[in-house]
């Protein structure tokens, strides 16, 4: 019985059993195939590298420069609530049950969507822009609010450290669409624009797979 | 473009406190690599720019993070890394499921199956999955474990990746020959 695909690779890495080993050496099919993996690892190496056809700096600054605008804004909002959580359990603890004249940190989805374009549904539209690489990002930033609605529709439990990350995502997410609001006062150019987008997409990817993640962990 | 170490410790010291010029020297310095990295896990031109500029905000943002226990260029490469996988992941969720065993869909224009392909097209014929897992680990010198650790799933799990994407490119790359080739496991 000749070895598996795996076992064979487990001999070119140096990480078989000896009576694997010992029957690829021997056997002249399977040292064919050590071989022939050999040279297709070399060949991958070889492979040439390969440059993007622009300077990707000026986007990946304006993006840089970006987070460190809206994480400044997070932390005050996360500041802000941090206050008035502390403040609420002082009450509390006091034996004044003021919670409800307090706001409260709750999970309410930010549903800005800058003018002009289609709300999210299931099968995203085509954005009226005319910047391909735009219209993309929108497109992507669409499908991935349509998963996060879908996630919404199923309730699950939320401890506090997981309500404050995501109203701070929430936030981030909120002064982003502030940002890209074509009547905003200082108008951003194409390329903030395209990192904002970017930047937009990368949020809500985050946002699902914290949402991802805690469901998985209830059904378990 | 190497950096010398001395030069190094200056620029990291200067990243460190958010220096974006510094910032631009790592980037100018290593976002070749990552580019390549990211252009042969990916299928588009496009998603290898959002991963280069997903990587150096991330190394701007957690550059006080890296502790000097490697390379600066090896943590920069593995965040790159990481960034990929999670992108790969975020697009098509389902090619990371453990029972996954489909192939990419062919580029309009590609040869038929029975055709040998060359390496690179071989690769674009593979899922997103496969591809990363064959070009971490053969190409960049990832371990299993390392993989796993970046995906969140087993070393099992990356070395059965492997090991299909294997049978799969011996198809593509000699299919002719595959139909003689011995019955392995």
């Amino acid at each position: 019985m000749h070895p598996s695909m795996d076992e064979i690779l487990s001999v070119r890495d140096g990480e078989a059993t000896p009576e694997v080993a010992d029957h690829v050496e021997s056997c002249p099919g399977c040292s064919a195939e050590l071989l022939r993996l050999r040279k297709v690892s070399d060949a991958l190496r070889a492979l040439p590298a390969q440059e993007p056809d622009r300077d990707l700096w000026p986007p990946t600054v304006a993006r840089i420069r970006g987070h460190r605008r809206t994480f400044r804004v997070w932390l005050a909002a996360a500041a802000a609530i941090a206050i008035v959580t502390a403040g609420t359990a002082t009450l509390i603890l006091r034996g004044r049950d003021i919670a409800s004249n307090v706001p409260t940190p709750h999970l309410a989805r930010t549903k800005v969507v800058p003018p002009g374009l289609q709300p999210p549904t299931a099968e995203p539209d085509e954005p009226p822009v005319k910047d391909p690489e735009v219209a993309r990002l929108i497109r992507k930033s669409q499908r991935l609010e349509s998963l996060l609605n879908r996630m919404d529709e199923r309730p699950t439990v939320v401890s506090g450290r997981e309500a404050l990350a995501e109203m701070g995502l929430q936030e981030r997410l909120a002064q982003l669409d502030a940002r890209l609001e074509p009547l905003a006062p200082g108008r951003t150019d194409r390329q903030e624009q395209v990192g904002l987008w970017k930047e937009r997409v990368e949020l809500l990817g985050t946002l699902a797979q914290v949402k991802g993640a805690r469901r998985r962990t209830v059904q378990i | 473009m190497a950096i010398a170490a001395a030069e190094g410790d200056i620029l990291l010291a200067r990243a460190r406190r958010g220096d974006l010029e510094a910032v631009e020297n790592l980037f100018r310095a290593y976002s070749g690599r990552v580019y390549t990295l990211a252009r042969r896990m990916c299928r588009t031109p496009q998603d290898a720019e959002d991963i280069v500029q997903e990587t150096f905000v991330e190394v701007a943002r957690s550059i006080a993070k890296y502790r000097g226990d490697g390379p600066l260029g090896a943590w920069i490469h593995r965040v790159a890394a990481s960034k990929a996988l999670m992108h790969l992941r975020r697009d098509r969720p389902v090619e990371w499921g453990e029972e996954f065993d489909g192939d990419a869909l062919p580029a309009p224009g590609t040869a038929p199956p029975h055709e040998r392909l060359d390496l690179e097209a071989a690769l674009s014929r593979l899922s997103d999955s496969a591809r990363a897992v064959v070009w971490l680990h053969d190409a960049e010198g990832y371990t299993h474990e390392e993989i796993a650790s970046m995906t969140g799933l087993t070393p099992s799990y990356s070395k059965s990746k492997l090991a299909r994407a294997h049978e799969k490119l011996r198809k593509l790359l000699s299919p002719r020959e595959d139909d003689h080739a011995p019955q392995h496991g």
